[in-house]
């Protein structure tokens, strides 16, 4: 090579390891993303304008984050560094009868009241204000503390069913009579038979049950009333983990296709949507919505409790129309589908239960059980529940490995 | 109406026809005679017609097929290419030498005195200009059917039966795979039992008959269903004939339509032949040798043919899976000049297996389904030219089937911890033992279906001025039966089906099904103009199964197909026909229903030998199923051939069927009591033991429940239009272009009444199951309604220096439509528990507080469901085609369906939601044939 080509061949590698080394010192040099401030505006309900809205806790959850701000006195909450996505957003805190009836001058039964406001899906994507909106509902003392509907596979693999069960849990500091009491099922078809902007006041239930009004039945503070399908030990065949042999009620197949235990009481089917269907209709895999609700009237009184068919429906099933005002106490279980959960499909209004639980799985048989979280331990060590009515943070869901007993609470 | 005058009215109009059939014989004798001609055919005015036929190498063809339509002639020519044709009488006619791998040679010849033609024939391949490679509808005057051969099925690259039907106007392009049951329909949108069983398949002269299939188990989806189309194997195929119209009456035991499928007979090189797809698998060889009797002069062929097929449903994971074997020998024979022989044993075998991934670890939980199939048939051809018998000939066949389903370690769930063993036959309150755990069953259905069928048919025809008549008369006997085990289980106290209508039945104590059908046709064809002619075939075929038997059925179906030359461009064709399909065993001769409900059920937890489960177990046993008719189909069709300049055709045959009298179940109910007893009431503890008090129920119930007696009630009715343009060949692209295709529309309903429970039943009947009465309406207001319209343009390129020919199909569905309609309506009656009817009356459905039994009659009121129809967006497909040949020693084809991958994500009418369309539409595989 002659000296004018070296020359140019040395120009053309320098040329290009200066290009290189400007194309390398070109760094991605991405801020990130920086969180934003997120104002929450807590709103009092409408009879209760003097309310006291500052010192409160507003919580942001979703995708994996929790913000928490507290409220001034203005009800004005700033949570800070708020990363932009889908959040659900909450309130609680708890006032006595006596505060409530000070702030709406009305007299009201003994007990404790909740203040919560919960509003789920916010995006959050830049720097913004929401308001949440309170709503003001009584603190039962008789509540749903598990709901066992999943079912779970046996020894063999083989989907079983019958362990299934529903307990009740007295929460309150006093002893109280249950009998009478409603237990009934929220119907669950795929597309909701109602929805709440048509039937804001009524639920449709797809069975109704009794505890049997003839004798008294009293369960201490702390104790527990469990309902199942089939009042005997399953932990023998070793189908499933729960021994119902003590169980406090059994719904009774009239058909005669599950054992049933003539020692335990049976629990009266007022009302079910299907035929040959007796006994509770848990659906496994879900939604299976459960509520207890009490009223001096005949349930099975057809000019005061409805049957309808779903809305707008001419053909199918029959639905109970039950007022909203008599539940004590409901969860909304919805379905686990592929697509993700389906908000719009809560059965229940917001002062019932504003939110939901849903398994963690989209298959039935799982062996999970719904269970209502404890709140604290007294100290002779009862424990109490939450209870803000807001199954979102409320309740959770325990796997089949964790074992969670009839009795037990964590 | 009794079954003793039915038996009359049948014989009395059998004999009518008859007669009928000799006076039309008569007359068209003495026209004979009247014009000139002498009554005896042996006269001057007949000559012979001589056949010699060779290949390309001067080489003599032995056995090729010498026809003359007009006539229904048929000769076969010997050792030395000879055929000879005696006794035809002078005139113009068309004649026709065909042979397996040959290209057909038609010619027209007049015939004044004794003639001999010579034909040279000349192997089929692409080399040649013309090349047929999609069906060809058929000429008019006949029944509406398409004709697909050997090149055609060759360029499709077909596995089975099933590919091959995508041809035919109407049917779409889809994936076929082998592992999933495909069933025949024709023109119908709506599969369904009636629809498919209704679809019959003739293999070389003989019927498959499903007649014998019984229902039961895991077979039940097979029974009265019709045969599997991916059990037979294309590679042996040399014709396939899809009669969609009406048929002639040489055919029977069928509803919606016929394919007719010729084996390949005569002398073939080694024929080798690979094919696949990423799904399956088909390998096959086939030979046809000639032989000498030693001594003589008589020659025969033999063809020998083995097929393999292998598909799994998804190459990813070996769960589930389908082989096919096939062999078959098929000998045809010349006894002497005049007795025309073919003799054929064919045997299949097939299997699907469904189970876990052999590699992974897990429980077994095994299904095995295996088919398999024996079946030898002969049959003769002898030219015995007489008068009234020029050609006889007869089919004797034996089909011997065997099905078996085999279930190792199947789990049985038990979800509600309490499963009965049922095993009671008879009616009555039994103790039964029971399980509360899952548990593995092991057991199978073993069903043996056997067919024997016999037929002889007379061929003969008059001829007279310029009027041909070709006769056809025959018999036919079928017999079917089913040897089988049934259905059964390894271990009875485990079973594998532990429902009511599990038990096990036994399928050889059924009786045989008997079938004797006589037939008689007449095909006139009168040319009274140049190149313009009328033919009108018409026929009737009588048909009796189980006769001299109190479940006889009797039917008659007349037939007519006709057509008429307007002019020279334009035929007309108008047909009309009955076509019945007689019931198989399992419709005359159902199971047992079985109903079981608790009687006791007590289950102490802390006294286990207290415990008892009691059934009340109701068996109604339809014996026989007295005044079940045959399934009638009418068909009307009316069609129209428009022949345009360089061969161009436009066919467009519009028809309607109905089906009035498919088989269904009827809705038939008797009551039954039954108690139950409780700790409460008629169950008493007694040293641990429970005794139960007869005599003192808690409660008795009535129930109702069906006979299982089956009727005909089913109605289909399909209507439509069907397209077949051949728009002619693009000279410059050497593109020939077709354009089918067809509008269909598919309605069915059940006729008659349905009866179900009330609504708003009080809880205190629905806990128990239980219903005070029941309500009856008319079934036939809601209806099912299919429409669909789709098209098929296919462009064949062909280059004959090439050898190769390609053709691209372009499938569009444009309208899809689909109604599930529901009117309101009004109760008509109602039956109460002692099986009375009532009849409601309009005054008692106007009146708003009308109880029945304290039930509201206005609830009872069926609204309009407002229901909407769903209409389905424009869909689309493009498939290609291409084949080679590879010298003269072989082929390569190759396909592509959905060549553009188009699965849209599209909406319908009657939701937002977005679907997927097309989806698994994509595939693409290749097949290449070696030939020796």
């Amino acid at each position: 090579m002659n000296l004018k080509g070296k020359r140019f061949s040395f120009v053309c590698l320098l040329t290009m390891l200066s290009a290189l080394s400007v194309l390398m010192s070109c760094s991605s040099d991405s801020d990130g993303v920086s969180g934003f401030d997120v104002t929450v505006y807590i709103v009092a309900p409408d009879n209760m304008t003097g309310l006291d809205l500052s010192g409160h806790t507003v919580t942001f959850e979703g995708e994996g984050r929790t913000y928490t701000a507290v409220t001034d006195n203005t009800g004005k909450a700033v949570l800070t560094g708020v990363i932009p996505g889908v959040y659900s957003t909450s309130c609680s805190w708890n006032i006595s009868s006596d505060e409530y009836t000070v702030l709406t001058s009305e007299t009201v039964q003994n007990g404790t009241y909740i203040l919560s406001g919960m509003s789920s899906d916010v995006a959050i994507a830049t720097t913004s204000e929401h308001y949440l909106s309170l709503v003001v509902s009584k603190k039962q003392s008789i509540l749903i503390s598990k709901v066992y509907y999943q079912g779970c596979k046996d020894s063999n693999n083989k989907n079983y069913l019958a362990g299934r069960f529903v307990e009740l849990y007295n929460n309150g500091d006093d002893t109280i009579d249950v009998s009478g009491l409603y237990v009934g099922f929220m119907e669950t078809e795929s597309k909701p038979a109602y929805t709440i902007t048509e039937e804001s006041d009524t639920v449709y239930m797809k069975q109704v049950f009794r505890i049997p009004a003839d004798k008294e039945y009293l369960v201490a503070p702390g104790k527990n009333v469990v309902i199942c399908n089939s009042a005997i030990d399953h932990t023998e065949s070793g189908a499933d983990i729960y021994n119902l042999l003590n169980s406090d009620f059994e719904a009774k197949d009239a058909s005669g296709k599950t054992t049933n235990n003539p020692d335990v009481p049976a629990l009266t089917l007022v009302y079910t949507a299907y035929p040959t269907l007796s006994n509770m209709n848990l659906t496994q895999g879900g939604p299976c919505g459960v509520a207890i609700f009490n009223t001096t009237v005949d349930v099975s009184d057809t000019t005061v409790f409805a049957e309808v068919y779903s809305y707008g429906k001419v053909s199918g099933a029959k639905y109970k129309k039950i007022p909203a005002k008599y539940i004590i106490d409901g969860v909304d279980i919805l379905k686990n589908k592929t697509s993700g959960v389906e908000v719009n499909t809560k059965r229940f209004c917001d002062y019932v239960d504003a939110g939901y639980v849903v398994s963690s799985s989209t298959s039935s048989y799982t062996g999970e059980v719904m269970y209502r979280k404890q709140e604290s331990v007294t100290v002779d060590g009862r424990s109490i529940l939450m209870d803000s009515n807001n199954s979102c943070a409320d309740w959770a869901v325990a796997t089949r490995d964790e074992q969670l007993q009839i009795g037990q609470y964590k | 109406m009794s079954d003793c005058q039915i038996n009359k009215k049948g014989l009395l109009c059998f004999f009518v026809c008859f007669l009928f059939g000799s006076i039309s014989v008569a007359s068209a004798f003495s026209l004979n005679d009247s014009i000139g001609n002498k009554a005896s055919v042996r006269s001057s005015n007949t000559c012979r017609l001589f056949f010699h036929v060779v290949d390309e190498n001067n080489e003599p063809v032995i056995l090729a097929r010498c026809e003359l339509k007009q006539l229904g002639l048929y000769a076969a020519t010997d050792i030395n290419g000879d055929a000879v044709m005696s006794d035809v009488p002078c005139g113009e006619y068309d004649v026709t030498v065909s042979y397996v791998g040959y290209q057909a040679i038609k010619r027209k010849v007049n015939i004044s005195k004794d003639l001999r033609q010579d034909f040279k024939m000349v192997v089929s391949s692409l080399a040649l200009k013309e090349v047929e490679v999609v069906a060809k509808q058929n000429v008019a005057g006949e029944s509406t059917s398409s004709l697909i051969t050997r090149q055609a099925i060759d360029h499709l690259q077909a596995f089975s039966l099933d590919d091959i039907m995508q041809l035919v106007p109407g049917n779409l392009i889809k994936n076929t795979s082998l592992t999933d049951e495909s069933y025949l329909t024709l023109r119908t949108l709506k599969g369904g039992q009636n629809a498919t069983f209704g679809s019959s398949i003739m293999i070389d002269g003989v019927q498959i008959s499903n007649n014998g299939t019984m229902a039961h188990g895991a077979f039940e989806s097979t029974a009265n269903v019709g045969t599997q189309l991916r059990t037979i194997s294309a590679d042996d195929i040399e014709s396939v004939e899809v009669i969609r119209g009406i048929a002639s009456a040489e055919y029977g035991d069928f509803t919606s339509g016929m394919t007719v499928i010729n084996s390949r007979v005569g002398v073939t090189p080694w024929m080798a032949k690979v094919k696949v797809n990423p799904a399956m698998r088909n390998y096959s060889l086939s030979k046809g040798l000639k032989f000498v009797m030693p001594n003589s002069s008589k020659v025969g062929t033999v063809n020998f043919s083995f097929d393999y097929a292998n598909a799994w449903s998804d190459p990813r994971m070996k769960s589930e899976s389908f082989d096919r074997y096939t062999g078959s020998v098929n000998v045809a024979y010349d006894f002497s000049k005049k007795w025309h022989t073919t003799t054929k044993v064919r045997y299949n075998f097939s299997r699907e297996w469904n189970g876990n991934d052999p590699d992974a670890v897990s429980q077994s939980n095994v299904a095995d389904y295996k088919n398999s199939s024996l079946s030898l048939s002969h049959n003769g051809k002898l030219s015995v030219n007489k008068a009234f018998a020029r050609t006889v000939s007869y089919t004797l066949s034996l089909s011997l089937n065997e099905q078996t389903t085999r279930r190792e370690n199947c789990g049985v769930a038990n979800p509600n911890g309490l499963l009965p063993i049922l095993t009671a036959t008879e009616s009555g309150y039994y103790f039964v033992p029971w399980v509360n755990t899952s548990y593995f069953a092991s057991g199978g259905t073993e069903s043996k279906p056997g067919n024997v069928t016999a037929k002889l048919t007379d061929q003969f025809y008059v001829r007279a001025g310029d009027t041909n008549q070709n006769f056809k008369l025959g018999v036919e006997y079928h017999y079917d039966w089913n040897s089988g085990r049934g259905y059964y289980n390894d271990n009875d106290s485990l079973p594998l089906n532990p429902k009511s209508n599990g038990r096990v039945r036994s399928f050889s104590d059924v009786p045989g099904l008997q079938q004797f059908n006589v037939f008689a046709e007449d095909k006139l064809t009168w040319m009274f103009a140049d190149d313009r002619q009328v033919v009108v075939q018409a026929g009737v075929r009588f048909t009796a199964v189980q006769p001299f038997m109190s479940e006889s059925v009797l039917s008659l179906s007349p037939r007519i197909n006709s057509s008429f030359d307007v002019t020279r461009w334009l035929d007309i064709r108008l047909g009309y026909g009955l076509t019945s399909k007689t019931p198989s065993l399992a419709y005359l001769y159902p199971d047992k229903n079985y109903t079981d409900v608790v009687a006791a059920n007590y289950m102490p937890q802390d006294n286990s030998s207290g415990q008892l489960l009691l059934y009340r177990t109701e068996v109604y046993q339809v014996e026989r199923t007295l005044g079940l008719q045959n399934a009638t189909n009418r068909k009307f069709e009316v069609g129209l051939d428009l022949k345009l300049p360089n061969k161009r055709k436009i066919s467009i045959i519009g028809y309607h069927e109905k089906t009035g009298n498919g088989f269904s179940s009827a809705q038939e109910y008797y009551t039954f009591t039954s108690d139950y007893f409780s700790i409460n009431k008629g169950l008493t503890t007694q040293n641990g033991m429970t005794i139960v008090d007869w005599n003192n129920p808690e409660r008795t119930d009535t129930l109702f429940s069906t006979t299982g007696k089956l009727a005909n009630n089913s109605v289909t009715v399909n209507k439509g239009v069907e397209l077949d343009f051949d728009l002619g060949e693009i000279e410059v692209l050497k593109t020939h272009v077709y354009l089918n295709g067809a509008y269909t529309e598919s309605k069915s309903y059940t006729k008659g009444i349905t009866v179900s429970n009330p609504h708003s039943l009080p809880t205190e009947y629905k806990q128990y199951g239980t219903t005070p009465f029941k309500i009856v309406y008319r079934a036939d207001t809601d209806y099912d309604i299919y429409r669909q319209f789709n098209t098929s343009l296919r462009l064949v390129t062909h280059i004959p220096v090439i050898k190769m020919v390609a053709s691209l199909t372009g499938q569009a569905i444009w309208y899809n439509y689909s109604r599930s309609y529901a009117p309101g309506r009004n109760p008509i009656g109602w039956i109460d528990t002692d099986l009375t009817y009532h009849e409601i009356t309009d005054d008692m459905l106007s009146d708003e507080n009308y109880t029945i039994k304290g039930i509201s009659l206005h609830d009872q009121i069926e609204e309009d469901t407002k229901s909407t129809p769903t209409k389905n967006p424009i869909t689309w497909m493009v498939s290609g085609r291409l084949t080679k040949e590879l010298g003269t020693f072989g082929s390569l084809s190759m396909y592509v369906n959905n060549m553009f991958f188009y699965e849209p994500y599209l909406s319908s009418s009657s939701s937002s939601t977005l679907t997927q369309r097309n989806t698994g539409s994509f595939s693409f595989g290749f097949e290449l044939s070696f030939k020796l």
